[in-house]
């Protein structure tokens, strides 16, 4: 069931949200009522670096529960502990909120559940491999943009009760918070879009910017009080797109305690028809030479579908042929290899492959 | 309150008053039937109300709140799509409203939506209200820019769909200049003051802009709006007569008209939302969104007229700004 607009807004943050729609309440307040983190199955073994993929939106629930469950499957194969998963990107409120209902009914009886505190973040089993019970796969719900809230900043806390822990302050174009990477003008954020990104920080949202453009990530990044994320974004300096972030846009994040999660989305690996590894790689050492490990992430974006959202929407069609190498979750071993063949710690690939995402979560969920 | 009005001028007025086709070029007052004999007592002949939305929302039905309302008053009111139903409306008796919008994001992500907004009657739309949107920016916002690609799809179908492209005002001036850019032929902006009268409140317009928009054939809507007419303390009828004086020294008689937003039958007392409405440009409190006395509503319209006589404006120039230069600029948009 859903709900209007209006009784959303005004159950927002009164603790009664999440039965009113008939499904469980996250965000640090629901599990602090509860004692601490347990629920869901999820075996506690915090101080372990989980395996966390900032981008997944083959696990978008408008793809039906079906094509879901697999999409996850494989992805919890891959040895991925913890999966953002985009439930809305320009959806009004009522599809936002139908889809976000959508995944709390699906995670029900599924072999993964919804992350309701970073104290949930499993480690993989030793190896990776399949979900056994002990580490299943958690599913933070994102938004890769704000349409849903529009003016009424009031209706993040709510979203945050049924648990979207990761939002974009907008995607790829303008919106009321501020301006998008593929749009014509470059404005920092606007009044509304610094009290959105002072009440993410209230409500306990990680914040991603993504799509956003320079000058409205750069002022989002100055605003807010905790650390902020780019979901699946490259290096301007290693593939010159839009997309990209240019070496201001990482060097602030890095300054602010913030992740940048590599992107293997073809169009913003290289020019190359397909890209090959390597081109990926050359985005994490960019990375690792510019702001270090304690930086990086991974949001690896596998995704078949259209996303043209506009006439005027330059991103390429589907198919997309992702890297060589790199084209589907099992080939996260293939980054893994990688990793290991570039001096790096144990603890520092640790962090690059999900331990750096969940410090992050956790400054921004639990301050 | 009573006006004093010398009693020649008075007859004069009248006389002159009563052949006008007085068109109000943007009004916010809410559609309800009180409006309908205050529009006739001010002799308003056709009125451009924000209609075809669900409050401040876009509208997803095609159950408008308007369309039902002009269809319950069919008596009274003409639903006019076209300057020729405006002049069967005063032929009839009846008073024509026009509909439009202040925003154009309310087409969400889908221009398309712009073709059946305009069957259902849609015949002007602004851009931005107050705050940048999707579509570009607006006056208050902390820094102006032009339109988004969105925006640039939007003025385009607006005019390929024969729809009035009403800038300034509430959206920024950049996001202005680049929709004269975008689109070709007459625009108009429906409701503003002259930034030169009233330096300092965002919401007003440049010279350079009202030049921009005359030049290219269109005409600027003076408000009656209190606080964009003074700074401080009450307006009076002659602070608009001025505001009204100023804008036709500037581009000429023929591009300028009345816009007088209004707000009657709006009752929201209390704080405004001052992320919209900041103090610079809006009273703070609702209780303070006023108009001079004699403009609170419509029935004091004849004292424009009245006061355009007393400052030795000719009949013609008169009745142009008080109506047909709206209807010379809509029915070349709109087409016949």
């Amino acid at each position: 069931m859903t709900i209007s607009r209006r009784a959303f807004l005004e159950l927002s943050g009164s603790g009664t949200l999440a039965s009113a729609l008939g499904v469980s309440a996250c965000g640090p307040d629901a599990v602090a009522q509860e004692g601490g983190a347990g629920g869901d199955g999820v075996v506690d073994v915090q101080g372990t670096a989980p395996v966390i993929d900032a981008s997944v939106p083959s696990g978008s629930p408008d793809r039906g529960g079906e094509a879901v469950g697999a999409h996850l499957a494989s992805v919890a194969a891959a040895g991925v502990s913890c999966a953002f998963v985009p439930v809305a990107t320009v959806e009004h409120f009522d599809a936002a909120l139908t889809n976000l209902v959508a995944v709390h009914a699906m995670a029900v009886g599924a072999d993964w559940d919804l992350v309701r505190a970073t104290s949930q973040l499993s480690a993989p089993p030793p190896g990776g491999g399949p979900p056994d019970g002990h580490a299943r796969l958690g599913v933070v719900p994102t938004f890769q943009g704000l349409q849903m809230v529009e003016q009424d900043i009031g209706l993040i806390r709510g979203f945050r009760e049924l648990g979207v822990g990761v939002m974009a302050i907008t995607h790829n174009w303008k919106n009321w918070n501020g301006d998008g990477c593929l749009e014509r003008t470059d404005l920092p954020l606007t009044g509304l879009g610094r009290l959105a990104v002072r009440e993410m920080n209230a409500a306990g949202v990680l914040i991603d910017l993504s799509r956003a453009g320079v000058r409205t990530s750069l002022s989002a990044i100055d605003e807010s009080r905790a650390p902020i994320v780019f979901t699946h974004s490259n290096a301007r300096a290693v593939y010159d797109h839009p997309a990209n972030l240019t070496a201001g846009q990482i060097d602030a994040c890095a300054r602010r305690g913030g992740v940048i999660a590599l992107s293997a989305f073809p169009a913003l690996v290289s020019g190359r028809p397909q890209p090959r590894l390597d081109d990926f790689l050359a985005h994490l050492d960019h990375l690792l030479d510019r702001v270090g490990p304690d930086h990086v992430g991974l949001g690896l974006d596998f995704d078949d579908r259209a996303r043209k959202r506009y006439v005027f929407d330059p991103l390429p069609d589907p198919p997309y042929t992702f890297p060589q190498g790199l084209s589907a979750p099992a080939d996260l071993d293939n980054v893994r290899e990688a990793l290991e063949g570039r001096g790096l710690s144990a603890s520092e690939r640790e962090r690059l492959l999900g331990g750096n995402l969940k410090r992050v979560l956790s400054e921004a969920w639990e301050g | 309150m009573a006006v004093r009005v010398d009693p020649g001028l008075a007859a004069e007025t009248r006389q002159l008053h009563d052949t006008l086709l007085v068109v109000n070029g943007l009004d916010a007052s809410e559609l309800r039937s009180e409006l309908i004999p205050n529009l006739r007592a001010g002799g308003v002949a056709a009125n451009l109300v924000t209609g075809l939305r669900d409050g401040v929302r876009p509208l997803t039905t095609v159950a408008s709140p308007h369309l039902h309302f002009l269809r319950e008053h069919g008596d009274t009111l003409v639903h006019a799509t076209t300057v020729a139903d405006i002049r069967r409306a005063r032929r009839e008796g009846k008073t024509a409203i026009v509909l439009g919008w202040q925003r154009s994001d309310y087409v969400g992500e889908d221009v398309n939506r712009l073709l059946g907004f305009h069957r259902l009657g849609l015949r002007s739309a602004g851009l931005v209200y107050n705050v940048g949107n999707y579509v570009g920016s607006g006056c208050v916002d902390p820094e102006h820019g032009g339109l988004s690609h969105l925006g640039v799809e939007v003025v385009r179908e607006l005019q390929r769909l024969r729809i009035v492209v009403d800038i300034g005002g509430h959206c920024s001036e950049a996001t202005s200049f680049d929709a004269l850019e975008f689109t070709t032929g007459t625009v108009v902006c429906s409701h503003t003051n002259p930034r030169a009268l009233r330096p300092g409140n965002p919401r007003t317009m440049t010279d350079g802009l009202m030049r921009a928009i005359a030049d290219r054939g269109g005409v600027i809507g003076i408000t009656a709006f209190n606080f964009f007419l003074v700074p401080f303390g009450l307006a009076t009828i002659a602070d608009y007569l001025d505001h009204v004086e100023y804008v036709v020294d500037l581009v000429g008689p023929k591009h300028v008209g009345i816009g007088l937003d209004q707000i009657i039958g709006r009752v929201v007392m209390g704080p405004v939302d001052p992320r919209p409405f900041p103090p610079e440009a809006y009273p703070p409190r609702y209780e303070d969104w006023i108009y001079p006395d004699e403009l609170t509503d419509f029935s004091g319209v004849p004292l424009i007229t009245a006061g355009l006589l007393e400052r030795g404006h000719g009949d013609d120039d008169i009745a142009d700004i008080m109506g047909l230069n709206w209807l010379r600029v809509w029915e070349e948009i709109w087409g016949a």
